[in-house]
């Protein structure tokens, strides 16, 4: 292994303490299990954590270097073991007492393991040598890390010169962290990072399902997600689509497991997981409210109790992504804000824009049967599962979906075409199709649970 | 093997041990950039020739036959990338030269010149 490759291995080493530690001081995590199961979401919440705090770190010109990666990561995780501590959380001891669930959702699971496990070996080996050849890369993400990595800022001449100046930094704050733990700005290898972050996605939708869907439901769901046309060739692209992806669909998972069992501690993550996206992509600020307003419509019967909370999640979002909009503007670049919000546009180019945006979605040389399987799976549910769950997931998606016709229809630069070139509603929909990997799982669960019960 | 990539080795990043294994890293790190830069032998010199620490200009001018659709547009945001820690500067001593008016900058000397009517100058101080 080269040393580049070590000090990544220890840099999201990193991150998975820091952000298992805080799941630990707001859930608690008896057994040394729970600790594996929610190593995945402790992993996407410390990316998350680190990257919210430099963004806003750096927006108040603290400058970042190389000892100070690491630095935040010690106290990151140090805050958090005395909250924990001060909480009183016990410290986790011994395994799972006895393995749960039958013979042949253990063999289940057992090959799902081994099916993803070799699908990311074949994913390294390709992340490993790859060299970066997407445009918005070596256009602007790029760029922007080399600028934090070298000047140990926002550099005002590439921040506001590059393309997609509005575009938020929290990724490429995390590719600086890599180049300094690299100690170079080494671009190819930098692919890993992203290999990482993908995989670290993955356990992170494993861990937190595991204990709520069966096996059969899971794993095939999983594997279908990560082995369609479009993730093959985009996954490790150095670009923020599928991190503000990850984060939202994570995000998006709690909010539906806290919409079941009310559990509170599931809010913190979420707050974390959604100021990440909010700062990770500019629709991540769209993915953030969609969630947001459906579970605030979702939690209607039990508003009393559920609003508040989520009320303070959603404040904690916007303060988080605020200092950011405020950077830039004080920098004299234009608002993200698309040049038609709406209203003024013909009805045709909305027609269009929704039609291409439906069109996108179930396009199977993209996304191969996903789509359908996620429809499939709603009405299942919504005949003999879980109502509430289909319409919240449900909700959702159709938002998503909407919110890419909107960005299509609103932002009149953009052409109605799916030539990635000229518009990104592509890659804009990688949020839905990734949004399959969880909602499937959950939705035909409740089915056989209801049917069971 | 142009010499450049030795010399690029200590200052642009690919700090690995062996000029091979940094031709490899520069090679792989051009990616986009092949299909934009047509004569890549520039990435090559400008990483070894000009200081981490200083800045250069790119300067465009006809596009010649063995540029692609891509070079005239888009060669100055790739060398913005690529270059990096050097930065941008209209009024820089090292000037990126594709094709360029050399009447422009008068007093500008090539230190090196590729193909296409890919050059790069240096201003005498």
């Amino acid at each position: 292994m080269s040393p580049g490759v070590g000090a990544l291995v220890a840099l999201n080493l990193g991150y998975a303490v820091m952000g298992t530690v805080f799941v630990w001081a707001v859930r608690g995590m008896p057994r040394w299990s729970d600790v594996a199961r929610l190593c995945g979401l402790g992993y996407l919440v410390g990316v998350a954590a680190f990257g919210v705090v430099w963004t806003e770190l750096l927006v108040l010109g603290v400058p970042f270097g190389a000892w100070q990666v690491p630095a935040t990561l010690v106290v990151g995780t140090a805050l958090s073991a005395a909250a924990g501590a001060w909480r009183g959380m016990p410290l986790p001891r011994g395994m799972s007492s006895s393995p749960s669930g039958t013979t042949t959702s253990l063999l289940v699971t057992a090959v799902g393991v081994a099916l993803v496990g070799l699908l990311f070996e074949a994913f390294f080996r390709s992340a490993r040598l790859q060299s970066v050849q997407a445009f918005d890369a070596w256009a602007f993400w790029i760029p922007k890390a080399k600028a934090i990595y070298f000047f140990g800022g926002f550099d005002e001449q590439i921040f506001t010169v590059s393309a997609g100046p509005t575009y938020p930094p929290l990724l490429p704050i995390l590719d600086a962290s890599a180049f300094h733990a690299m100690g170079s700005a080494d671009v190819v290898t930098l692919h890993l990072q992203f290999w990482f972050l993908v995989l670290g996605g993955t356990v992170a939708v494993a861990g937190c399902l595991a204990r709520h869907v069966p096996a059969w439901a899971l794993w095939p769901s999983l594997l279908l997600v990560l082995t369609v046309p479009r993730f093959g060739e985009e996954l490790m692209a150095p670009q923020a689509d599928v991190l503000v992806d990850l984060l939202f669909v994570v995000g998006v998972l709690l909010l539906a497991l806290w919409l079941e069992d009310g559990r509170g501690w599931r809010l913190c993550p979420v707050t974390l997981l959604l100021a990440g996206a909010a700062l990770t992509k500019r629709e991540g600020l769209l993915f953030a409210g969609v969630a947001l307003v459906v579970a605030f419509v979702a939690a209607w019967p039990e508003r009393r109790r559920a609003w508040p909370p989520l009320a303070a999640v959603t404040a904690l979002v916007i303060v988080a992504a605020v200092p950011w909009r405020l950077w830039y503007r004080s920098h004299g670049i234009g608002g993200e804000a698309p040049s038609d919000v709406g209203g003024s546009g013909s009805a045709d180019r909305a027609w269009d824009a929704l039609r291409l945006s439906v069109d996108v979605l179930f396009d199977s040389s993209l996304w191969s049967v996903l789509p359908f399987a996620l429809v499939l799976a709603l009405a299942i549910a919504f005949a003999w599962g879980s109502r509430r769950q289909a319409a919240f997931l449900g909700a959702v998606t159709a938002l998503v979906l909407l919110g890419g016709a909107w960005v299509t229809y609103s932002y009149t630069d953009l052409a109605v075409t799916a030539d990635e070139a000229l518009n990104p509603i592509v890659r804009y929909t990688g949020a839905i199709a990734l949004l399959v990997a969880v909602a499937m799982p959950l939705l035909l669960s409740s089915a056989t649970q209801e049917r069971s019960s | 093997m142009p010499t450049s990539p030795r010399r690029a080795n200590s200052d642009n990043g690919f700090d690995r041990t062996t000029s091979a294994r940094t031709f490899f890293c520069i090679t792989f790190g051009i990616g986009g950039g092949n299909s934009v830069i047509p004569d890549q032998d520039v990435l090559f010199e400008a990483l070894g020739r000009i200081p981490a620490d200083e800045t250069f200009a790119v300067a465009v001018g006809e596009p010649q036959q063995g540029w692609t659709d891509l070079t005239a547009t888009y060669a100055e945001t790739f060398l913005r990338y690529f270059l990096l820690p050097r930065r941008v500067d209209p009024e820089a001593r090292w000037i990126i030269c594709f094709a360029c008016d050399r009447q422009a900058i008068p007093g500008a000397r090539a230190v090196w010149e590729g193909e296409d009517g890919i050059a790069i100058r240096r201003r005498q101080p």
